[in-house]
């Protein structure tokens, strides 16, 4: 059924964000175009819709999952996924799942599109940013190793997915408890007051959990270590802070758990 | 065997408003039982309740042995009072949906009922008719077999040439020995139809009564709706 419920959602949600998606590969195919043509004009043209494009898919993706949710469960739709044989926790897994996937998806295309243009820009004025890379790495006398980078991009990538993760949570929090009987007759402002407020809260917690209870990987010549210190730059390398991350990852949990059990228990669907 | 639908000392409230007050009954499997009350009189809220929408209630409710939950929601075909298909939704697609998760459903006879219907496979939901769109999901309903079906207000708001096409639509396609609940306060188009009357006011069970011939003793269920509702709305 978890299956079923993830190809139904993926189908669902492919509506509100495909046509963005389908813009973004038609102007990157202008744009390779432009270079076999040599038409300044579209390839300037394409770098700037590239550009516009990048932010609107983000946008729209957030905008598609959240409205999504909302409709799904808690609009008249809610009458038809609430009586669907399946677990609520799986129903909830599921649109979590196909959410985290656009919304990568979209940071993804975000991010590529950025560095695409950065070096297609840098390269026209005969700079070659690789080279550059390389000789500042060279200035920093081999801190952090390069070994310790790879780790490091690999440490960056979790925490984008924790934050990814994080971000849902807090999203569908919100949205579900605005629908609970106390706050549905205030209307669907209450779910923005909410977010807001988990968002400071959660963000507060994090700051106080990294002062006082400072674990921090520090990025060294020799790779990643886990270190006890709260300073960011050290002799030894860069540091970031764990504890905010453990305390983000064990608070999504948290908030998916009471939306489950709010789904379950306390959902009247209008 | 158990019973189909079992409900104990069942209350519910919104807020200080209590919907649904210490209300018990229970029914054998193969009947058709008419849900009856005026507007607001908790039938739709009773209705949540066994098709597992409300889940926060006193009392106890079970459906065929079991509480309100996956299992019982494969067991039950609902049909709300208002339409629930997403909009961008096929005719097709939603069928496919249902295949995805009832076993019951039968893809074959729903495909044959889009054309019997005349809803054109590939149409999205947002582009029908409203009548349409309450065909559909009608469709939808009756090609599940299942072993309860709850309908809720399904010939209200309609003209009574479409109440005759859906009543008859139903009766002729659901699995004879099925349960069928059936809200309504439109009394005249279905009290031949019902074995049971369950009338409920001002959240309480009023009359529970066995139905022969469309009468609940020598009176029409209509006579006895009226004169059930008339005291209840002196009371209120």
């Amino acid at each position: 059924m978890f299956g079923k419920l993830i190809k139904n959602e993926f189908k669902s949600t492919a509506h509100s964000v495909m046509y963005i998606y389908l813009a973004a590969v038609i102007t990157i195919a202008m744009m390779l175009l432009s270079y076999s043509v040599k038409l300044k004009w579209i390839s300037t043209l394409s770098t700037v819709a590239l550009m516009l494009i990048s932010v609107i898919a983000v946008i729209i993706t957030l905008v598609a999952v959240i409205s999504g949710f909302y409709k799904s469960l808690y609009g008249a739709q809610g009458y038809l996924s609430f009586t669907l044989p399946v677990k609520s926790g799986e129903l909830l897994a599921s649109k979590a799942l196909v959410s985290f996937v656009w919304i990568l998806l979209s940071y993804i295309i975000a991010v590529s599109i950025w560095i695409g243009i950065y070096f297609y820009a840098a390269a026209k004025i005969g700079q070659d940013r690789i080279t550059a890379i390389k000789e500042l790495m060279k200035a920093f006398q081999g801190i952090p190793g390069e070994k310790a980078i790879k780790q490091m991009l690999i440490f960056l990538g979790i925490m984008v997915f924790v934050q990814i993760t994080v971000l849902i949570s807090q999203i569908y929090f919100s949205i579900t408890l605005a629908n609970t009987r106390v706050f549905q007759k205030y209307g669907m402002i209450t779910a923005l007051f909410i977010f807001f407020a988990v968002y400071i809260v959660m963000q507060i917690l994090a700051m106080l959990l990294t002062t006082y209870v400072p674990v921090t990987l520090s990025a060294t010549q020799d790779g990643l270590a886990v270190s006890f210190s709260n300073n960011m730059m050290s002799m030894d390398g860069i540091a970031f802070g764990l504890t905010g991350t453990v305390f983000q990852i064990l608070a999504a949990a948290g908030l998916f758990t009471a939306t489950s059990y709010l789904m379950k228990h306390k959902i009247n669907v209008k | 065997m158990s019973k189909i639908i079992q409900v104990k000392n069942l209350s519910k409230s919104y807020g200080s408003h209590r919907v649904l007050e210490n209300i018990s009954f229970e029914y054998d499997a193969g009947q058709c039982i008419g849900l009856l009350g005026p507007n607001g009189c908790g039938k739709t809220t009773l209705i949540k309740i066994l098709t597992g929408l409300i889940n926060d209630y006193e009392g106890e409710v079970l459906i065929n042995g079991q509480k309100p939950g996956v299992q019982s929601k494969a067991l039950v075909a609902y049909l709300p009072e208002k339409s629930y298909l997403p909009d961008w939704m096929r005719a097709v697609d939603t069928i496919r949906y249902l295949s995805d998760f009832y076993r019951d459903f039968d893809t074959e006879k729903a495909m044959k009922m889009l054309e019997t219907f005349q809803l054109p496979a590939k149409q999205k939901v947002k582009s029908m008719s409203k009548g349409m769109q309450e065909k559909l999901q009608l469709l939808l309903v009756v090609c599940r077999n299942a072993e309860l079906y709850i309908l809720d207000e399904p010939i209200g708001g309609v003209d009574p040439a479409a109440r005759a096409f859906i009543l008859d639509t139903i009766f002729s396609n659901l699995p004879a020995d099925s349960t069928t609940l059936i809200s309504t306060h439109l009394i005249h188009d279905v009290e031949g139809i019902f074995n049971r009357a369950l009338m409920i006011g001002n959240g309480r069970i009023l009359k529970n009564e066995p139905v022969k011939n469309g009468r609940i003793g020598e009176n029409t269920i209509e006579d006895v709706f009226k004169e059930v509702f008339g005291y209840v709305w002196q009371v209120n």
